[in-house]
């Protein structure tokens, strides 16, 4: 190539990329689950290797999880890198894309794809083997926000019947190492953490692991690392609504061909990453933790509760149709009893007849007006005697004719029902009647 | 001691632990489940390790589907983890049963394995051919033997039940084998070469909970349980994958990425393709069912073909969406 075309062309690549370098830097944040230093230890080299695959700079920050809400609410960053239990609260609250990839990581000769929470006492402690020996503990934990050192183990706790632990009963650490510090020195009773941090600090000569015990320990013998929980999928990444799908997808081509053998995956201590995993799982230990995005819990429509309950609410308006019914027929009945009542209670009081009621013992329980205008006497007057007294007390004592009875009995099965009427033309004490007497 | 024949002692202890149940007529009693390590079955340990599986429900852990077999002859189980063949099998020495579930459609789990050496089917004439003589491994050699162009004389047979292959290819006893899960992987493991699986027969093998459909009412809820609890590990499967397959791999003592290609071999249906499998109507399971009887009585393995009736039963399955 001839010299006077070389300054042509290393102008024109100049201006080709020149561009895709002033561009403002791709910001990918990442979690520090250790400390902000040692993640960005670990994850430079893997935006070392973006940087040269996208032709982009990329700029890598560690965060702990309240400045990396705060770093996306500020749009500070573009490319989110977070455990599963983190993500999906920013794709509801920030519109954080779906999963791109998921991380594959690395122990060994093993690829692992997933992670879950440990949890641990002293192997001394005699009275702690099970989750049921831990309400009432004091517990290590990274924060009530942290996926693999607090909310997994929380939720088995849950599953098993048992509270999820309380802010009194929590020591939260700055990072996870501490935990395992705090456990270990006697200031907490029982550490949670994520699954691999012990045996990595075992691996340093910083954790006897003979010293602890793992409670709840599951039988998954391939997995490489000692868990007390489920297995979760691990970290995905995703980008917010600023990068173009352009880059996205340039990203996410990026990613999924990254090796295990270059020195990025080996300084992140990854195999790589695949097709994203399915994260339904996470989300529903957020739901029953009731944590975020799921404080409030989930919101019922008449149709949810419909199909949730469409049986019971069929049968409890069966249940209200049979009670209306019964209802209307009592009202039907009862309207009919108080018009027969009224018929009889007119009946009572204008008949010319005086009837008066009385109990089995002779006591008088009732009078109509014409029985106490007949015998001239109050009901009141009346019910202090008996009946029975009546021919030798009432009769003789007042102007009436002792010689006619003045009433005949009757006894039914039910002594309210006792009854003597008097005839009419007994018309006071003083007046006189012809015999007679009926019984009412 | 090697996993797999602790696991078969365990199945042993677990017989005797559960014979009395069954001998005694007083009811209700629990549920018995004839069970082995297959991929498609192992919803139900998932189920079982997670305490989703009533406790009413007992599984009769055997070696092989033989050992569930014996078990339904002798009264011992209610139901079992069988293929179709192995069902049809069943009924056709006077045991009433019924598919009540699809646990799993083979589609590459049943495999054709062979030596290095051996490049291709053609290269079986005159081979070693270890094979279950059951059904499965007829209605394989069957479509293989069509695929390749060969008759069966040209091979020598040889009668070799899968928990025993691995030692009869380690002894040099056979050159190819007809296999499956997680016998096939130990094989693949030992250098052997997948010629011929299922993926080119499908909707052909399938593997089913088979309940005896004289079960009395009194028990209907537990099976009912059973069915559901297999739902609720496929759940698991399906959408906490990594976990149910450490899980399995320590069940099975087998690796995760052993127990990844296992599931690459099946096709898992879910409750709404259970519903259609056993749906009448549907045909395919009907159908798939006189082939492998007419291949039965073919290999003299039943007298007579199977008239069908009461093969399949929508009943047991949950209600609801799915």
């Amino acid at each position: 190539m001839k010299r006077w075309l070389a300054f042509p062309l290393l102008f024109l690549l100049w201006a080709w990329v020149l561009p895709a370098w002033a561009e403002s830097p791709l910001r990918l944040g990442v979690v520090a689950v250790y400390s902000k230093d040692r993640a960005l230890q670990q994850w430079r080299p893997l935006g070392a290797y973006l940087e040269q695959q996208l032709g982009q700079r990329v700029e890598v920050t560690a965060y702990t999880l309240p400045e990396f809400d705060a770093a996306v609410a500020k749009n500070q960053v573009d490319v989110v890198f977070t455990n599963p239990a983190h993500f999906i609260p920013l794709q509801q609250r920030n519109s954080l894309s779906a999963p791109l990839a998921t991380v594959i990581t690395q122990q060994g000769a093993n690829e692992i794809k997933g992670f879950g929470g440990v949890i641990f006492t002293r192997a001394d402690a005699a009275s702690i083997n099970t989750l049921a020996d831990i309400p009432g503990r004091r517990i290590a934990a990274f924060s009530r926000g942290a996926f693999g050192a607090f909310q997994l183990q929380a939720f088995e706790m849950l599953e098993a019947g048992l509270p999820v632990p309380d802010d009194a009963s929590l020591v939260i650490e700055r990072a996870q190492d501490l935990i395992v510090a705090d456990v270990v020195e006697g200031r907490a009773d029982v550490g949670f953490v994520r699954t691999g941090i012990l045996e990595s600090l075992a691996g340093d000569g910083r954790l006897d692991l003979s010293r602890i015990k793992i409670i709840n320990r599951q039988n998954l013998a391939s997995f490489p690392y000692a868990s007390s929980t489920r297995i979760y999928p691990e970290w995905p990444i995703g980008v917010l609504p600023q990068v173009s799908e352009h880059t996205a997808r340039q990203l996410t081509s990026t990613l999924l061909m990254l090796k295990a053998d270059t020195a990025a995956a080996r300084a992140a201590g990854i195999h790589g990453f695949s097709v994203p995993a399915e994260y339904r799982a996470v989300e529903e230990v957020l739901r029953k933790l009731h944590a975020p995005p799921f404080e409030k819990g989930p919101e019922f429509t008449w149709r949810d509760i419909w199909k949730r309950h469409a049986i019971w609410i069929i049968a409890l308006g069966v249940l209200i149709l049979l009670l209306s019914g019964m209802s209307v027929v009592l009202f039907l009945q009862n309207h009919v009893i108080l018009r027969s009542q009224e018929v009889f209670r007119t009946l009572f009081e204008t008949v010319p007849q005086g009837v008066v009621y009385h109990n089995p013992q002779g006591l008088v329980t009732a009078a109509n007006p014409a029985a106490e205008r007949i015998l001239g006497l109050s009901f009141a007057q009346m019910h202090r005697f008996t009946t029975w007294s009546w021919e030798s007390t009432i009769l003789s004592g007042s102007n009436c004719s002792g010689s006619t009875s003045i009433a005949s009995r009757y006894s039914s099965a039910a002594p309210a029902r006792w009854i003597m009427s008097i005839p009419p033309w007994r018309t006071s004490r003083s007046g006189s009647s012809p015999k007679g007497g009926s019984s009412g | 001691m090697n996993r797999r024949v602790f696991l078969a002692n365990l199945a042993s202890l677990s017989a005797l632990a559960v014979s009395p149940w069954l001998a005694s007529c007083s009811l209700p009693r629990p549920v018995v489940v004839g069970f082995h390590p297959w991929i498609g079955y192992e919803t139900l340990r998932l189920a079982r390790e997670f305490r989703w599986l009533p406790a009413e429900v007992h599984l009769y852990e055997g070696k092989t589907a033989s050992d569930s077999l014996a078990a339904l002859r002798a009264g011992k189980i209610d139901a079992a983890c069988l293929t179709l063949d192995e069902m049809l099998s069943a009924r056709s020495a006077g045991i009433p049963l019924s598919a009540a579930l699809i646990f799993d459609v083979s589609a590459g789990g049943d495999v054709v394995l062979a030596r290095p050496s051996i490049r291709n089917l053609a290269g079986l004439a005159g081979k070693r051919l270890g094979v279950e003589l059951n059904a499965v491994g007829a209605l394989v050699l069957s479509k293989m033997l069509d695929a390749a162009g060969l008759s069966a004389p040209a091979l020598t047979l040889v009668n070799l039940p899968v928990d025993k292959q691995l030692a009869a290819w380690r002894n040099g006893e056979v050159d190819a084998v007809i296999s499956y899960e997680p016998t096939a992987t130990f094989l693949l493991r030992e250098g052997a070469q997948r010629l011929f699986d299922s993926r080119q027969m499908p909707d052909t093998i399938f593997d089913l909970l088979a309940v005896r459909s004289d079960l009395p009412a009194s028990l209907h809820a537990r099976v009912e349980g059973l069915v559901a609890a297999h739902f609720r590990g496929l759940s698991h499967l399906m959408t906490m994958r990594e976990d149910a397959i450490y899980r399995i791999a320590a069940l099975q003592g087998i690796t995760a990425e052993e127990v990844r290609q296992a599931l690459a071999g099946v096709v898992l249906p879910s409750l709404a393709a259970n519903r259609e499998y056993l749906d009448v109507k549907d045909g395919r399971l009907i159908r798939a069912a006189q082939t492998i009887s007419a291949l039965m009585v073919q290999h003299k393995l039943i007298k007579q073909e199977d008239d069908l009736g009461g093969l399949i039963t929508p009943a047991w399955l949950p209600p609801g969406e799915d």
